[in-house]
């Protein structure tokens, strides 16, 4: 419920920088299978056909 | 919750990411001091209100939420949208509103069973680490795409929106990314077939 993660200094946070995560992801490091088409090769918006797709980030507390 | 309208009111494809919103917590869990009663609202217990999550104070435990996020991996490859959607809003509930404890794996697995997932092949799946790895993959993946606040709605696969926005800000996103499509012409039935 808009809890921000205490990721500054923390082992997995990012230091520093906008809370707000990166709009797209061009450049952004590959690795999980989920999203790894759209971090290396988004594909086109005349490619893009079927329900929009809507993936929800979060933890349970 | 806002994504459970979203699904009700848009034709969408939903999908879930597990996240460590804290990674100081030990893998014991962690006391923390109860808010006090007295204090005023806050604002995420008043949208808690509104969405029908009660944010109940007292609590005295944060949880380590691996096993849990780990349950969620489950019902993501186990359940239907709608099981996956309940499954959440029951763990949301079990601790924020009951105080339960989300390492106990009875708890994950009852809420499971509640909505229709197979309990006993949860614990089972728990036992055996069978979503271990997926989990600890895609929380890492999502500290190094930049996600530090929950929920993070990745819409389409071309925004993120950040927070406990209101419905009507993730709708004007999906009103947005339909209206993109839109502007992509269709291609001219007249055109003479393109060069083999």
């Amino acid at each position: 419920m808009g809890r921000e993660s205490p990721a500054p200094g923390a082992p997995h946070g990012r230091p520093g920088g906008s809370q707000r995560p990166p709009v797209g992801y061009a450049g952004a490091p590959s690795g999980h299978p989920r999203w790894e088409m759209a971090m290396t090769n988004p594909p086109a918006d005349e490619e893009r056909t079927g329900p929009l797709r809507v993936t929800v980030v979060s933890d349970f507390i | 919750m806002e994504v459970e309208r979203l699904y009700r009111h848009w034709e969408i494809e939903l999908d879930w990411a597990p996240f460590f919103l804290d990674p100081s917590i030990p893998p014991e869990g962690r006391p923390r001091q109860p808010q006090a009663p007295g204090s005023p609202e806050t604002p995420v217990e008043a949208r808690g209100k509104r969405l029908g999550l009660d944010f109940r104070r007292g609590r005295t435990f944060t949880p380590h939420t691996i096993l849990s996020l780990q349950a969620g991996e489950f019902a993501r490859n186990h359940g239907t949208t709608q099981q996956v959607l309940d499954y959440h809003r029951a763990l949301f509930r079990a601790y924020f509103t009951d105080f339960e404890n989300l390492m106990d794996v009875d708890v994950l697995a009852r809420h499971a069973d509640t909505v229709g997932l197979d309990g006993a092949a949860l614990r089972q799946a728990l036992a055996d680490g069978t979503y271990a790895g997926d989990t600890t993959e895609a929380i890492e993946h999502a500290y190094a795409i930049g996600v530090q606040a929950i929920p993070t709605f990745i819409m389409d696969e071309q925004y993120a929106v950040v927070g406990a926005q209101e419905y009507e800000t993730l709708e004007r996103v999906m009103e947005q990314l339909h209206a993109k499509r839109r502007e992509v012409p269709l291609p001219d039935p007249h055109a003479p077939p393109p060069d083999e």
